[in-house]
């Protein structure tokens, strides 16, 4: 990981990386203590558990959490 | 039981070494988003000391540099400063905002019945009796936040009537009146016709499954067309002509009154609430922003970018605890901020935790020029 200021070329690029990953419903930016974050929703426990989800992509932390499935509502 | 405990468990864990391996390797103040926030946390006590502010927020300004975003009643308030820690703080004049009622207080019990509409805001029109429930038909002029439907949908349903807009007409310099709410609650995913397809006050669903000439507050004027054959969408929303007469501007008088016509871009921790169909008022916190996420509906999966997730939570005690923040039929309510009712965000999508929003900027450009001839503001009575 790096400090380099984290653009939007580089969210884009990671969010893509991680919406392809089985089972991940979003990918959205959050701030953990003020550092951008990349937030990971998973439809389940087992496709979060099944993932090979990195800790960071391109310096940028990754968090990740289980939402279940989104629907209109 | 013991193979759910373990999951749990197992999440827990990776949930802590994930957030452990993140976090402290790009603390930075070169992070200008999080140096923009930083200085905003730090200057927020200050800010909303000075009479007058009603919101802050972080925006980017056209050379995309993180920005304090601060929100004042009018040109008198003093004292705003210009740099908080190095951000530069940019000053909106949003207007006056009504202020924040007690539900509580004013509830009185009388959950239920319907009724007693009220006047041209929506509220209770200075009678003994406020119906705040949401579900049931009102008088005209109805609030916002309550039961619509469709007359399309060949089944029971029902949706919010997120608010209602002001079209400043482009060639005549007239006002027109519209009511906002997704296109999956009045448009039925695309299939709607604009002119000919009317706006029910109850939807269908709350009103025995019947369609009647009664019910009906307005007519669908436009929408945005949901792509679901993968291409990106911006938002879920609709958009049907009214009246004053027909729809008002502000909630019921028991729940928080009116939004503003100012917006605010949502930022991770910001503290909203919405007002909707099936679970009320209800508060949230943003979980995130620039969203990219697939939505399930009748039609399809559809891809959306750029959007807002909110959790919701309600208070235990001293402590705040998880909770739901929206659930079906609660589509198409304006969330607002929880301070000063500032418009953040359009709902439209969930799941049984969290939250999926357009941002509210984004679906007033959607229906201003030059895709129509109007410029619409959130209607905030004045």
């Amino acid at each position: 990981m790096d400090n380099k200021p984290v653009s939007t070329d580089r969210i884009t690029n990671a969010k893509q990386v991680l919406l392809n990953l089985p089972g991940v419903c979003a990918v959205g930016v959050t701030d953990v203590d003020a550092v951008v974050t990349l937030k990971v929703y998973f439809e389940s426990i087992e496709t979060l558990e099944a993932a090979d989800l990195p800790s960071q992509i391109d310096g940028i932390p990754v968090q990740a959490v289980v939402s279940g499935r989104f629907n209109a509502n | 039981m013991l193979f759910v405990k373990n999951k749990i468990r197992q999440l827990l864990t990776l949930a802590a070494v994930l957030t452990c391996l993140a976090v402290p390797n790009l603390v930075s103040a070169q992070v200008p988003y999080g140096k923009a926030l930083k200085a905003k946390r730090v200057g927020q006590a200050k800010l909303f000391a000075i009479q007058g502010v009603v919101a802050a927020g972080i925006s980017l300004d056209a050379a995309g540099q993180a920005e304090i975003k601060v929100f004042v009643t009018d040109d008198k308030v003093r004292g705003v400063p210009k740099m908080i820690d190095g951000v530069p703080v940019k000053r909106v004049k949003s207007g006056p905002f009504s202020a924040y009622q007690n539900r509580k207080q004013a509830r009185g019990g009388n959950k239920g019945k319907p009724g007693s509409g009220g006047d041209d805001g929506g509220g209770d029109g200075g009678g003994e009796v406020v119906n705040d429930n949401p579900r049931t038909r009102f008088d005209r002029a109805v609030p916002i936040g309550v039961s619509i439907g469709a007359t399309s949908p060949n089944y029971c349903f029902a949706g919010t009537l997120g608010c209602r807009l002001k079209g400043f007409n482009l060639t005549t310099g007239a006002t027109d009146y519209f009511i906002l709410s997704n296109n999956h609650v009045i448009a039925n995913e695309n299939s709607a016709t604009p002119g000919f397809d009317l706006v029910l006050q109850p939807g269908s669903l709350d009103s025995g499954c019947t369609l009647s000439a009664d019910d009906v507050i307005g007519t669908l004027y436009d929408f945005d067309t949901i792509n679901f054959n993968g291409a990106a969408n911006s938002v879920d929303a609709a958009i049907a002509s009214t009246t004053p007469l027909e729809t008002g501007f502000a909630t019921p008088s028991t729940i928080y009154g009116a939004p503003t016509s100012g917006t605010l871009s949502a930022s991770p921790g910001l503290v909203v609430k919405k007002f909707g169909r099936t679970t009320d008022l209800t508060e949230g916190v943003v979980d995130a922003i620039n969203v990219d996420v697939n939505v399930g509906y009748d039609k399809g999966t559809a891809f959306f970018t750029d959007q807002i997730v909110i959790v919701g939570r309600s208070r235990r005690g001293r402590k705040y605890v998880t909770s739901s923040f929206s659930a079906g039929g609660d589509s198409g309510s304006l969330i607002v901020s929880a301070d000063g009712n500032v418009p953040v965000g359009l709902l439209f999508a969930g799941s049984s935790s969290f939250t999926i929003a357009n941002p509210i900027a984004t679906v007033l450009d959607r229906f201003s020029s030059p895709n129509t001839n109007y410029l619409m503001t959130v209607d905030d009575g004045n």
